[in-house]
């Protein structure tokens, strides 16, 4: 995938985070594409790319948001950097079931530096809640992981399609 | 070439975490100003697409309970009409004694409408985003409300946007007061549980169906907006100081798309 595309997808993601996902809230939770799209695009791009699209997403998402500015852009950022180890490592990242598993352990991350955020301010963290509603997301988060994973893929495709096209012409 | 991809990861970690601690302490104003403006006609139509799937949903859901609910609703206003008429009579009476007693009226509130054009990205917390700003005489602590009802209060302001800082959130904290018995205690968002008014004296009476309204008391919120109805009360035991109600609010956070900013009376 190249970055122009990585740039779009990165833009309409945080719309859609900031915007249409949280007035849609399935089963009463906001689910996290920003998280989904930062991780794929980590498995996809080159390094220097995905982490500067981490921090992008994670910036503009801080701006958007009302509390706990930054943590966001720190989050994501670890984040890209930790599937770039993974690569690095030579984890096969196509394998859906680690992208998965890696979108499980960054949503329950993310959800606790929010709720730590919150128990610094003494607020009453009541646990059968904060479970369900992590839950919800986490099944919210897999099911777009499917989606957005299976629209990468047509892109890719479709550009791979394209090279081959434009190679054969010029062959 | 090792070298330099390294010096560009060290560069990008930089930036990201140059841009958390500038924005944090405040020097990336005028950039969220130039985003804000650009963004928020965009905004507002992404949030669209998102009420507008939300309600096609509750909608197909809720057919069945519509005959039901049109009865309730049907008796309310009866109820409402007949309050209504009681309260004219009332605001007859207090116009009558007040100039009798030379003191002032009662000043109207100043309104200013804004569309909601954003909410928090993710869970636990509760704030939304509204297209008008300090350009429109929009500052911090301001109330905001929807149908008569306190939506929360602003919490950072630019010259085209503002963000809200709903009562629902579980860090929200207002002085409140019961309408009817005129308890005091302070109204407090709960993860999950929706609002508890706490603190109320031990010899207060509250009562469930009240009303809890705004004190007045610190801050830049008026006296008199309704936050919600007591639903039940706890910790009346013999040896509590405070006692505690759970209160009921009518605002849907997800259905908001317009309230109103109290600007100043």
């Amino acid at each position: 995938m190249s970055l122009t595309k990585g740039l779009i997808i990165a833009a309409l993601v945080v719309w859609l985070q900031l915007s249409t996902l949280p007035a849609l809230r399935p089963f009463g939770v906001v689910p996290n594409l920003a998280l989904v799209a930062v991780i794929l695009l980590a498995a996809r791009l080159p390094l220097t790319s995905s982490l500067g699209l981490a921090v992008g997403v994670g910036w503009l998402l801080d701006l958007g948001s009302g509390s706990d500015y930054g943590l966001r852009t720190t989050f994501y950022l670890l984040a890209a950097l930790a599937v770039a180890m993974l690569r690095q490592f030579g984890s096969d990242l196509e394998n859906l079931s680690l992208v998965a598993s890696i979108v499980v352990t960054a949503t329950v991350l993310l959800n606790l530096a929010i709720l730590a955020n919150l128990a610094l301010l003494h607020v009453n963290l009541p646990l059968g809640y904060i479970a369900e509603k992590m839950a919800a997301e986490i099944a919210c988060n897999l099911v777009l992981l499917v989606i957005v994973r299976w629209i990468f893929n047509a892109l890719a495709g479709r550009t791979t399609e394209m090279a081959l096209h434009i190679g054969g012409r010029r062959g | 070439m090792q070298r330099l991809r390294s010096k560009s990861i060290i560069t990008i970690v930089g930036l990201g975490l140059g841009l958390v601690i500038l924005g944090g302490l405040g020097f990336l104003r005028p950039v969220t100003t130039v985003l804000d403006y650009v963004t928020s006609p965009v905004r507002d139509g992404f949030r669209a697409i998102g009420s507008g799937l939300s309600g096609l949903t509750t909608d197909i859901t809720q057919i069945r309970h519509l005959e039901s609910d049109n009865a309730k609703l049907q008796e309310q206003v009866n109820q409402l009409k007949q309050l209504a008429s009681q309260d004219a009579e009332v605001q007859h009476q207090n116009d009558i004694l007040r100039r009798q007693l030379q003191i002032g009226g009662a000043t109207p509130q100043h309104l200013v409408a804004a569309d909601v054009i954003g909410y928090q990205p993710d869970n636990f917390r509760q704030f939304l985003t509204i297209g008008r700003g300090s350009n429109d005489g929009l500052g911090v602590g301001m109330a905001v409300e929807s149908g008569g009802e306190l939506v929360g209060t602003i919490s950072s302001v630019s010259k085209t946007t503002a963000t809200v800082f709903l009562v629902t959130d579980p860090n929200f904290k207002v002085d409140g007061i019961d309408q009817t018995t005129r308890a005091d205690g302070t109204i407090e968002g709960q993860l999950g549980t929706g609002l508890v008014m706490d603190k109320i004296a031990e010899n207060s009476t509250v009562t469930p169906g009240d009303t809890v309204i705004t004190s007045g008391l610190g801050g830049d919120l008026p006296k008199g907006i309704i936050i919600g109805q007591i639903q039940a009360v706890t910790n009346q035991g013999e040896n509590q100081v405070f006692q505690t109600a759970q209160l009921n609010t009518s605002i849907q956070v997800t259905k908001l798309e317009l309230v109103f900013v109290v600007t100043g009376s």
